[in-house]
């Protein structure tokens, strides 16, 4: 606790740094939340939960960045997601990558998943450029897993705010993803 | 049906519709910034209205909105259809196999498969580690069938494997009628771990005891069983950890079988560490039955499965669940269940015949099961089992109703977490009683009034402690107290219990105006602290000193409500006696001279600063530096350069005071919030959003953290946060905001209070950008009634004149707009705030412009300019900003143009330029679209 008091630099409350050297485990949730799916939407958060329990007790996270590390959880697992995802669709269609040839499994499997998944970021892309407020909830909320009481306190938003946000953003997805 | 109203689009109408679905880039949204704005703003007009009435309010649309409205159709008609949610809800599930490199993958188990020795035939569910297949031994070896235990997956095979033995382990220690069996544990040759239990063929034990429709004794039956079992485990040092009722089967003649020890844990030394279930092995704990020291990541021993079987007895024998949960999210339970009480069983019963066999007894026996405090718990499982059989015997239980000192604990626990204030002052107050004794005792060194001091605190605080522990019949009908209850007790108590001691009793009815006062319980405050002023008073000299802390007390609710006027005397007075009687080291007398300054500055900055470094230097004496409390003076002396405007000094002041604020209070103290919050409004103003968004919410999730988020602290927050909002160009969420902070306001302060003011102004100006010119008038017009005392509120109210005149000067109504901006002019304050006069003159030069007089109008522009001079060396981007909306309301647009892109080359970004009404007229100018492209993509959504 020690380390806490001293007296910080405002400009220290700048955590992305700090972060990203967290991004190995943040992956593994994320890996998570893509088997949980639509199964258990909760679980993934108990997992964000838990870990950053843990960053707390290892005494590398004050309780108050908790705002900040939500949405940078959201983002990190996003780019994992889909980074993984197309690694995965680029293996078992002979992409661009080299076919591995071994992964029968994947092919077993409904593509359609995968597919929304990478639709559903692609319109957040197009979607960030013209409303990005409503593109992150959509990101905390999706890729996240994150409730909307989370989502507005991270964002500084009201409940009502993100609740109706993200209606409205999910109809205009639904609606570009047929 | 409902007819649209135009006016209220009028100002985000649609342009060049057509040139909005070209197709190229935009594949996947088809849609861009503008046409994405319009519908937004149409689909939440829309998603207000009741379903069917939705599609006759599209077709009623203007023609304007025509190439929109076959995509909001198509959208509403998808609102419809997904009702209750659905889509996009939740990622889409991408298999058990899934790993980020694309590693090969196991492919998943089918019915033949062959493990080792055994057949699988059928999947018999899914854990949260595995799957368990339905299995046989084609060599006989084992004449039943077993429940094969497979992790899924490749994914940290390893660690599932070392469950899988640890599982093996344990249950290979344990050996009992209501524990499934192991039968075999290994390894296939292709790596693949099992587990072959013994197969129970039942239901769950909650399902089992409805489909039997036992009453409460057989129900009892059943769960002897499984208490039997756990109570087993215990005694062989093991905890189960993950007791639930899909955990425990029940088969067809009534034997309760406990399964998967897959997280269970030996104990050692009584306590087991929850590590495991954080190592992303593949399993959440299920929080539905977990401890709340399993939910905090505590050490759990076999209490933690005591509250666990508390549970799953809760359920079976009221058919529902202990926490009635306001959202069904797993936050809100995992809050539930670290906070809130459950109700009694005999409450809760579903079954009305139930219900009178659970009361007394049987309620207290669940509900100890279902303590908080682990301590407070059965220890054991076989301590439940005893208590549950002594009920079924008749005999004494030893559950009962919890203690006062118990009820207690809870009390501070609960209100520490929840409401830190209430209990955070209660318990500040018996330390700030021996404070002011030590600092006494420091400052006079009197012997005998020191003594006296002591004895009075002494006094006080066992009566304060007495309070706090007597109980009372409601305490014994298991209800809980509230703060204000304790407090209520506590002033009946005084009355009756403390006639002969004066000086005891005037103690503790201030410090009960104090209480009162930090719940932001105002008007409750006011009797106790007048009777503590009234009584000291009456004691002469002897009380002088607890006169001058009651005066201290009452000055600031004063000054809380918005009575400067009585608070600006009391703070003087309890200086002037805190000052002679007792000397300059007193430890009110710092945060006394402090708020003191606080109630001048806005009617004499610079004698509030004089205040302030006297504040100041006194607490550097006092305390040395550095130092919080000097901290807290300095972030006042930047908070009153930010209120002249001086934003540099006060950037400087309070970056200078965040540190020491931090470093002294810990991050957690409101003070911290506090000056994060006017850090904020320093970067609004210097144009740095981002920043002052990121400070505002810092100061929001804090403050309300420690405050309580109904604080009208929390309210002030919001309305900082409403306008750095709505200077990023969201008035809807601008709006929003506000009207959070009005919500906190009208609970707590009266209607002439400066930040009500402040806060109704703001919702009429957002009103006003949103369109909604009428909503906007009825908000100001009803502010022209109020009157107040306080200069802020005063000024506030000035504000309020000068928006409905701009209002009035843009809807053609010179007359009106040219009276208010004169009136406020004519306003005697006006002569202290520069800034408030140049802004007087902005509107009237404007009211007159419109209505012809252009010499006039120029000559009031010119003073304007003038002020803004002489209150800042260089031509500031607001100034510019005045300026140009000048301009465009007297019809130059061309200059009003080329000043609003001066302002924004010196980084002036305010979306007002965008929102506010009175540049309408530039945005169709081509030369407008630089100016436009200034402000920061996510607010050109609107």
């Amino acid at each position: 606790m020690e380390a806490v008091r001293r007296a910080p630099d405002p400009a220290a409350w700048d955590l992305n740094p700090f972060f990203s050297s967290f991004y190995p485990q943040l992956r593994s949730i994320a890996r998570a939340r893509l088997r949980a799916g639509r199964d258990s939407l909760l679980d993934t958060t108990s997992l964000v939960h838990e870990f950053y329990i843990r960053l707390v007790e290892s005494g590398n996270i004050r309780a108050e960045e908790w705002p900040r590390f939500l949405s940078y959880a959201s983002r990190a697992m996003r780019n994992i997601i889909v980074d993984s995802l197309r690694r995965r669709g680029a293996a078992r269609h002979g992409g661009d990558l080299r076919q591995t040839g071994t992964n029968q499994a994947a092919s077993h499997l409904p593509a359609s998943g995968e597919e929304e998944i990478l639709a559903v970021h692609q319109a957040l892309e197009q979607l960030e450029a013209i409303d990005s407020r409503s593109a992150q909830i959509v990101e905390m909320r999706y890729f996240g897993g994150m409730t909307e009481t989370e989502i507005a306190t991270a964002l500084g938003l009201t409940e009502r705010t993100v609740r109706r946000g993200w209606q409205k953003a999910r109809l205009l997805l639904a609606q570009a993803l047929g | 049906m409902t007819i649209p109203s135009y006016n209220r689009h009028d100002a985000l109408k649609p342009r060049d519709l057509e040139n909005h679905f070209v197709g190229g880039w935009m594949q996947v949204l088809a849609i861009d910034a503008v046409a994405w704005g319009a519908l937004n703003r149409l689909l939440d007009i829309a998603l207000d209205l009741p379903a069917a009435e939705r599609s006759d309010w599209v077709e009623c649309l203007g023609p304007e909105y025509e190439q929109l409205k076959p995509r909001l159709r198509d959208l509403l008609q998808r609102a419809e259809q997904e009702g209750a949610g659905g889509i996009l809800d939740t990622i889409p599930k991408i298999g058990d196999e899934f790993t980020v490199n694309g590693d090969a993958d196991r492919a998943a188990h089918a019915p033949g498969d062959a493990i080792g020795l055994y057949r699988l035939e059928r999947e018999l569910g899914e854990g949260g580690m595995g799957t368990v297949w339905l299995a046989h031994r084609p060599d006989g070896f084992i004449n039943r069938p077993v429940a094969l235990k497979l992790p899924r997956g490749s994914w940290r095979r390893n660690a599932l494997a070392e469950r899988l033995a640890r599982e093996r382990e344990i249950l290979a220690g344990l050996n009992h009628p209501h524990i499934a069996r192991l039968y075999d544990a290994g390894l296939t040759a292709d790596g693949q771990p099992y587990l072959a239990l013994e197969y129970v063929d039942g239901l769950r034990i909650d399902e089992y005891c409805r489909q039997a429709n036992l009453d409460v004794k057989g129900r009892l039956s059943v769960f002897l069983q499984v208490l039997s079992a756990v109570a087993y485990a215990h005694s062989q040092l093991v905890v189960h950890r993950d007791i639930k009722p899909s955990n425990i089967l029940v088969t067809n003649d009534g034997q309760a079988r406990l399964l998967d020890f897959g997280i269970a844990k030996l104990l050692e030394q009584g306590q087991a560490r929850e590590t495991e279930l954080t190592e992303l092995s593949g399993r959440a704990l299920t929080p539905d039955f977990a401890s709340p020291e399993q939910i905090a990541g505590k050490p759990v021993g076999a209490a933690s499965d005591v509250y666990s079987l508390g549970v799953v007895l809760f359920m079976l024998v009221t058919e529902g669940r202990p926490y009635r949960l306001k959202r069904d999210s797993r936050a809100s339970l995992e809050d539930a269940i670290l906070h809130a009480e459950p109700p009694r069983p005999s409450e809760a019963a579903a079954e009305p015949s139930f219900r009178k066999s659970l009361r007394g007894d049987l309620d207290w026996i669940v509900l100890k099961s279902l303590a908080k405090e682990p301590e407070q718990r059965y220890p054991s499982a076989a301590a439940l089992q005893a208590d549950l059989v002594r009920y079924l015997r008749h005999e004494p239980v030893e559950a009962g109703p919890p203690s006062a000192a118990y009820r207690m604990t809870k009390f501070v626990r609960r209100h520490r977490l929840a409401v830190a204030s209430a209990v955070l002052v209660t318990l500040a107050l018996i330390g700030g009683l021996f404070g002011a004794t030590v600092g006494l005792l420091r400052a006079r060194a009197a012997e005998a009034e020191a003594r006296t001091e002591a004895a009075t605190a002494e006094r006080v605080s066992a009566f304060l402690v007495d309070l706090f522990q007597t109980s009372t019949p409601e305490e014994a009908k298991g209800r809980e107290l509230t703060a204000r209850e304790i407090l209520e007790r506590g002033a009946a108590r005084v009355h009756d219990q403390l006639a002969d001691e004066p000086l005891v009793k005037a103690r503790l009815l201030r410090t009960i105006g104090y209480v009162y006062t930090n719940l932001g319980l105002y008007p409750q405050a006011g009797p106790f602290l007048e009777e503590a002023i009234k009584l000291a008073r009456s004691l002469g000299n002897r009380g002088r000193h607890e006169l001058a802390i009651a005066l201290h007390r009452q000055a600031n609710l004063h000054r809380l409500t918005g009575d400067v006027t009585r608070a600006e005397a009391e703070f003087r007075e309890a200086i002037a006696i805190l000052e002679s009687a007792v000397g300059p080291s007193h430890p009110d007398l710092g945060p006394a001279l402090n708020s003191l300054a606080i109630l001048v500055r806005s009617r004499d900055p610079e004698e509030a600063l004089v205040i302030y470094r006297r504040a100041y230097d006194l607490l550097v004496a006092e305390h040395g530096e550095p130092n919080g409390e000097a901290g807290v003076v300095l972030s006042n002396i930047g908070s009153l350069h930010l209120r002249a405007r001086r934003w540099r000094e006060a950037q400087d002041n309070l970056e200078k005071a965040l540190p020491l604020v931090i470093w002294f209070h810990g991050e957690n103290d409101h003070r911290v919030g506090g000056v994060a919050g006017n850090l904020a409004i320093v970067h609004k103003e210097l144009g740095n959003y981002e920043r002052a968004l990121e400070l505002s919410r810092q100061d929001l999730d804090l403050s309300s953290r420690v405050l309580g988020p109904t604080h009208p602290a929390i309210g002030a927050i919001w309305l900082n946060l409403a306008r750095v909002t709505a200077r990023m160009g969201d008035e809807q969420e601008a709006l929003a905001q506000t009207e959070q902070a009005l919500e906190i306001f009208r609970r707590h302060l009266p209607p002439s209070h400066a930040l009500r003011v402040t806060a109704e102004n703001t919702r009429g100006l957002s009103l006003f950008r949103l369109g909604q010119r009428a909503e906007a008038r009825r908000v100001w017009d009803e502010l022209l009634t109020v009157s107040s005392e306080s200069v802020d509120a005063r000024k506030s109210l000035l504000t309020t004149r000068l928006m409905l005149a701009e209002f009035h000067g843009l809807s053609n109504r010179f007359e009106e707009s040219l009276a208010l901006a004169r009136g406020v002019l004519a306003d005697p304050l006006i002569a202290t705030d520069p800034h408030l006069e140049a802004e007087a003159r902005w509107v009237t030069a404007c009211a007159l412009a419109r209505s012809g007089s252009f010499e006039e109008a120029d000559a009031e522009s010119r003073q304007a300019l003038h002020l803004h001079a002489t209150t800042a060396p260089t031509l500031e981007p607001v100034t510019l900003f005045a300026h140009a909306k000048y301009l465009a309301c007297a019809g130059d647009e061309q200059r009003s143009v080329q000043l609003l892109a001066r302002a924004v080359e010196q980084g002036f970004r305010d979306a007002a330029v965008l929102t506010d009404p009175a540049f309408a007229a530039l945005h169709p100018r081509s030369d407008f679209a630089p100016v436009a492209a200034a402000i920061p993509a996510s607010d050109r959504s609107r």
